[in-house]
């Protein structure tokens, strides 16, 4: 690597070994890991949860925690070995040298301390704040902050982290990483708790920022999307291993480790409109444990392209011709076979755009649906399983001695949907948008405050919950955490026992263990799964088991409250083909919260669009993807860090040339205690009019069967709906 | 003709019922696998191993100092039948009878041979003078004691210690030869291994060394004392002339059931309570926080003394229902701890009460409610195993507690009954002495030993129960240490620990 041209590198880190007492066995979480990172250059670490990435970053900035320790390797900042420091020079260096910004923005700031003196903190330490002293820092801090673009900047001072949204606080957090002017900013998912019109703003500063100071980045990330928009070089780490380090343009034309590739191709907005059709590619089982020593490669139980040398030899970092360095046996010494690879690798994906193995077409729905045992269920029956009009959740807001309620979170504010048998409604939105509110008030786990929930045709308005019983057997919900969503003190057989206890009364105990066996195999788990606790599975299995009980009743609906979205990208694909696959067999109709539209291309038929309690679009996936109507639904595809391979199909929902600059939304989203008037999104859009401030737009057909709540599409020849 | 009469006080039938339930506790943890774990890491660590030891030793004699029975007469009574003695005895007294039987009169200071007080002693010639005369019991062997005292003390060490030692290496065999049966290892292989503290494999098996350390601190300490016991008052003679010995023995069981049995009592309050509070909310939950907040703001010892004093004014007007001295000083001690514990529930309540606010909100519980199960299976089978962690860590670590709080309770008089023999009132009686000169501080000394051994070792128990059963911040806390600065050459040396 150090044949690369360029400036002279800024941080070296050679042979990087970090361990992690796990306490029953020693986990080397960074084993052997080499990077060279040049002045003002971003790079990105990709990789899963798991693969040693945030390790890697605090042990160059010697931030380990207790049960973890760097064991052997150098991390060079300007030829001076950090490693060999004293901790009261490393001080100095952070701040100083390296700046860091963590992934959770909640956690990171102190909540007693005024934002300006956590800035002034940082430049007092590093004693930068100049002659003036106080006054100088303070002009300092609110230089900075400016710097970060935080609105009223000189007002943001005097306040307290709590008064500040997730976006802005994070914006903080870069501004005192920045305070000191360091050489190299390390940000360690530093979008990741973001939405998605924020992380665009997130990630748009960074870019500035680096460009403007000249400053080296190293970002860790698992999004491969904000790889592209952001970083210029990228290392991809698995298992402790960076496996491949390349250009990021070169990476996405082509990425050369089966394992990058595999990454690319379980992305659920790869393949473009025809994701309805094809299963996601996944890759199969899960990150090996580093407990051990790996005789051969480590990706070679999950690699597909695995041949007897992979098992024998633990293959090396070679460097090829175009500056990408690969570690994989197909690239090393033999080219021949490397080339015919490579080869292969571009004829698949011309031919079924990029799945490599599992991507074997799924039967058309139409005819699965004829296939259907259906006694008038499924797509035929007109009359859709669940209709909510005007829902509406209200949380009280109680004041004073005598706990009088003087104002009200308006979470759910006056939704209607519909939910048609055996589709999928996708409900998409921010968070705080309410939408997670709407799928609990639909199954009544939270009381809704006014509206009609009607399933099949009864109302479910008043029931209490004895009389709401039988009914829960048909709706059933799968939660976003798998680790909070299971208990951990009960067997996984129990689980699924205990709903069938409770809504199938009538079940005898020898079919409910029957069932629970075809449960687990219904969703992929092995039998004996049943004996066992949560704690021994992962992520991925768990969400499986959460599915399981779910199905556990035979519901007709289920609503899927961002069931992915706590996963790594391959294990998600293994869940949305599950879902897909259960779909088909068995007629249910979902109902899929989510905030990524991505997700959205491959699972859903109908589309709602959510902002701050009520749905502002809604209509057919096709439709409103491809033609939105709506300014937030526009900006929120806009904000989608798009990964730009060249070949890829250009989005249409995203006009424009910089597809991130095209429709970029300013802003948080406003309080649901007190909405603007009129509008909700009005502050926020780039076309408001005065007749946006007057009163809430009325849902309009933009086409048929495609809703829109804006003043920019006029009433006049087009049917309206409350 | 039976010999004894068995009696079984209050406190004895539940501190027998506590230990069934400590049984079928053990029984369920072996049967699950995480809790199964938790414990395998409390007997990992060296601390845990060292003060279970501890803590099993005063167990063990409170356990024998449980069973109790009254002796029969030799005279049958007047109608024929057979007579029992009035004073109700314990299997511990038995084993200690020499301790208990010799009395002396007054005091008298550890190991001495005179009494503490001069006294007026008449004379074969009928003349008389003041002297300290000898001790009934403590080294009447001794023709000589001023020429012979230290000689025979050393003598009576050397030879405890030397039992001492013989027993300790024999317990060590005994230990390893188990271990390596149970290992299928060479004797000589497990041995070392257990010296080196080391480990079998990944699981971090019974910490042996430990065990075993401790095990031989105990003996070496407490054979030299037995030896010494036969012939001498290893701690002095009380006022009456008692053993201090015979009375830190005795104490202990009084600590043990005040520490256990009050947590027996709250723990269903606090558990039911706290639980309810926290998954109902709403009106349940502030009348149970307006009963807790109630009870807190009244001075706990005020609501004791109040409360021990209601039960004497029911003893004294019910001579009738107690037999004995013994069960009345029981049925005292048995309300004190209800009373204890109906001033102490309330922490742990609180405690529950928040975890349950927590878990209520978890994503399983809602999937519950989602299948529309019972408000009480939700509770049962989701809320409360989920806090087993809290309700073991608070009941261990509130033993001690309640320890301290009858010593500081007997001595402030609302304690136990007088007569009953506890660390507060063997304080509450040298409390008079300590501005005697010279200091009678023998009793004070062996009462605060005492306490400080069994407090110290629960305090150090339920440190090491917390560390193995809270789920935060238990990563790091075994093994893996290389060292302030990475080690180039560390590779091996970690290995060779993970391995």
């Amino acid at each position: 690597m150090s044949s690369i041209p360029g400036p002279a590198p800024l941080l070296e880190i050679d042979g990087l070994r970090t361990w992690v007492d796990g306490g029953a066995q020693v986990v080397r979480a960074v084993d052997a890991v080499s990077l060279v990172l040049r002045r003002g250059e971003t790079m990105a670490l990709l990789g899963e949860s798991g693969c040693g990435k945030s390790m890697t970053a605090l042990s160059i900035a010697r931030l380990l925690p207790d049960a973890a320790q760097v064991v052997g390797g150098s991390v060079r900042l300007d030829g001076r070995d950090l490693l060999d420091l004293p901790e009261h020079a490393m001080r100095e260096v952070r701040g100083l040298r390296i700046g860091m910004v963590f992934q959770e923005p909640m956690l990171s700031l102190n909540p007693v301390m005024r934002i300006g003196a956590q800035v002034e903190e940082s430049l007092r330490q590093h004693r930068r704040a100049g002659a003036a002293g106080a006054g100088g820092a303070r002009a300092r801090a609110l230089a900075l902050l400016q710097a970060v673009a935080i609105p009223d900047a000189a007002r943001r001072l005097d306040e307290y982290p709590f008064q500040l949204s997730g976006g802005m606080r994070q914006r903080v957090m870069i501004a005192i990483a920045l305070a000191c002017e360091p050489d190299l900013l390390i940000g360690d998912e530093p979008t990741t708790a973001l939405d998605v019109t924020i992380q665009a703003q997130v990630l748009g500063l960074l870019r500035d920022l680096q460009r403007e100071r000249g400053m080296a980045m190293l970002l860790i990330t698992h999004d491969l999307g904000v790889v592209a928009q952001t970083a210029q070089r990228v290392a991809v780490m698995y298992a402790g291993e960076i496996v491949e380090v390349a250009e990021v343009g070169r990476f996405l034309r082509g990425p050369a480790h089966p394992y990058a590739r595999k990454l690319f191709d379980s992305l659920p907005e790869r393949g473009g409109r025809d994701g309805r059709t094809r299963e996601l590619a996944v890759i199969r089982g899960a990150v090996p444990s580093l407990s051990g020593d790996f005789p051969g490669c480590r990706f070679v139980e999950r690699c597909d392209h695995a041949f007897a040398r992979c098992r024998e030899q633990p293959p090396a970092l070679v460097e090829r011709d175009d500056g990408q360095s690969v570690r994989c046996h197909l690239y090393a010494g033999d080219p021949a076979a490397a080339a015919a690879f490579t080869a292969m690798q571009t004829a698949l994906s011309v031919i079924d755009g990029g799945s490599l193995a599992g991507g074997a077409p799924l039967p058309a729905p139409a005819a699965d649906l004829a296939q259907r045992e259906g006694e008038g269920e499924g797509a035929g029956n007109p009359q859709p399983l669940l209709i909510a009009e005007s829902l509406q959740v209200h949380f009280p807001i109680r004041t004073g001695v005598l706990r009088r309620t003087t104002a009200a979170v308006r979470a759910v504010d006056g939704v209607s949907l519909q939910i048609a048998r055996g589709r999928t409604l996708a409900l998409v939105g921010e968070s705080g948008s309410g939408k997670t509110t709407v799928g609990k008030a639909l199954l009544r786990l939270v009381e809704p405050t006014a509206g009609r929930v009607r399933f099949d045709g009864r109302d479910l308005g008043g029931l209490g919950r004895s009389a709401l019983r039988p009914l829960r057997a048909d709706m059933q919900i799968v939660f976003q955490d798998p680790y909070a969503s299971l208990n951990p003190k009960m067997r996984i057989g129990e689980m699924l026992d205990e709903g069938m206890r409770a809504l199938r009364p009538h079940w005898q105990a020898a079919e409910r263990s029957a069932r629970i066996d075809r449960l687990l195999g219904e969703v992929g788990l092995p039998a004996e799964a049943r004996s066992r606790f949560p704690h021994q599975f992962s992520g991925g299995q768990r969400q499986r088991v959460a599915i399981a009980r779910a199905l556990s009743v035979e519901p007709r609906l289920i609503i899927c409250d961002e069931p992915t979205s706590a996963l790594d990208v391959s294990v998600q694909a293994q869940i949305l083909n599950l879902l897909r696959g259960l779909q088909q067999r068995m007629g249910l109709a979902y109902l899929f919260i989510t905030h990524n539209l991505g997700v959205v291309e491959v699972i859903a038929d109908d589309i709602a669009v959510m902002y701050l309690g009520r749905i502002v679009e809604r209509g057919p996936v096709r439709e409103v993807l491809d033609l939105p109507a709506h300014p937030y639904t526009r900006a929120l595809l806009a904000a989608i860090p798009r990964i730009d391979r060249g070949d890829a199909p250009a989005r249409q929902g995203a006009q424009g040339s910089d597809p991130a600059k095209a429709i970029s939304v300013v802003g948080d989203p406003p309080s649901p205690v007190k909405p603007p008037t009129g509008c909700h999104f009005r502050l926020r859009c780039p076309h408001a009019s005065a007749l946006c401030a007057e009163h809430y737009p009325a849902a309009i057909e933009h086409t048929p069967g495609h809703w829109v709540n804006c003043h920019l599409y006029p009433a006049s020849g087009s049917r309206t709906s409350s | 003709m039976s010999t004894f009469k068995v009696v079984i006080l209050w406190t004895d039938a539940l501190v027998f019922l506590l230990l069934g339930a400590l049984l079928v506790l053990a029984l369920i943890a072996a049967r699950s696998e995480p809790l199964r774990q938790s414990w395998r890491k409390v007997a990992s660590s060296a601390t845990g191993m060292g003060s279970a030891v501890v803590l099993g030793l005063f167990l063990a004699i409170g356990v024998l100092d449980s069973l109790h029975f009254r002796q029969a007469l030799p005279k049958p009574a007047a109608d024929g039948n057979v007579a029992y003695a009035v004073d109700v005895m314990s299997v511990l007294d038995l084993a200690v009878l020499q301790l208990r039987d010799r009395r002396e009169r007054t005091y008298s200071a550890p190991l001495a041979t005179v009494a503490f007080q001069k006294e007026t002693v008449l004379g074969p010639d009928g003349t008389q003078t003041r002297e300290f005369p000898r001790l009934r019991f403590g080294g009447a062997h001794l023709k000589e004691p001023q020429l012979e005292w230290a000689g025979d003390v050393w003598r009576k060490v050397a030879l405890g210690l030397a039992v001492g030692l013989a027993a300790a290496a024999l317990l060590c065999a005994l230990v390893v030869a188990v271990v390596a049966r149970a290992r299928r290892a060479p004797l000589l292989h497990t041995a070392r291994s257990i010296a080196a503290g080391g480990h079998e494999g990944a699981d971090p098996g019974v910490n042996w060394r430990a065990f075993l350390f401790t095990s031989v601190a105990l003996i070496v300490l407490l054979a030299p004392m037995i030896a010494l016991s036969a012939h001498y008052h290893v701690l002095g003679t009380s006022k009456v002339g008692q053993s201090v010995l015979y009375l830190s023995l005795k104490s202990i069981r009084t600590s043990l059931v005040i520490g256990t049995l009050t947590t027996l009592v709250l723990m269903p309050f606090a558990v039911l309570l706290g639980i309810a509070a926290g998954y109902f909310k709403g009106w349940v939950d502030d009348l149970i926080q307006y009963v807790y907040t109630t009870i807190e703001s009244i001075p706990s010892v005020l609501l004791i003394a109040a409360g021990v004093l209601l039960i004497q004014v029911f003893m004294e007007t019910r001579p009738e229902l107690f037999e004995t001295a013994a069960q009345r000083a029981d049925f005292r001690l048995l309300m004190l701890c209800v009373i204890l514990a109906l001033a102490n529930w309330t922490g742990l309540c609180r405690l529950l009460r928040g975890e349950a606010l927590k878990l209520r909100e978890l994503e399983y519980v809602q999937a519950a409610h989602a299948f529309g199960v019972s408000h009480w299976r939700v509770i049962t089978r989701h809320l409360a195993p989920n806090m087993v962690h809290i309700m073991l860590i608070s009941a261990v670590m509130g033993f001690s507690g309640l320890v301290l709080a009858e010593a500081v309770l007997s001595y402030v008089g609302v304690g136990v009954d007088p007569s009953m023999i506890s660390f507060g009132t063997m304080i509450n009686d040298a409390r008079l002495e300590m501005a005697r000169e010279p200091m009678v501080w023998w009793s004070l000394a062996s009462a605060f030993g005492f306490m400080l051994a069994l407090v110290l070792a629960a305090n150090l128990f339920a440190d090491a129960v917390r560390d193995a059963f809270d789920p935060r911040g238990s990563i790091g806390r075994v093994g893996f240490r290389v060292g302030p600065k990475r080690l180039p050459a560390a590779a091996g040396g970690v290995a060779g620990a993970s391995a």
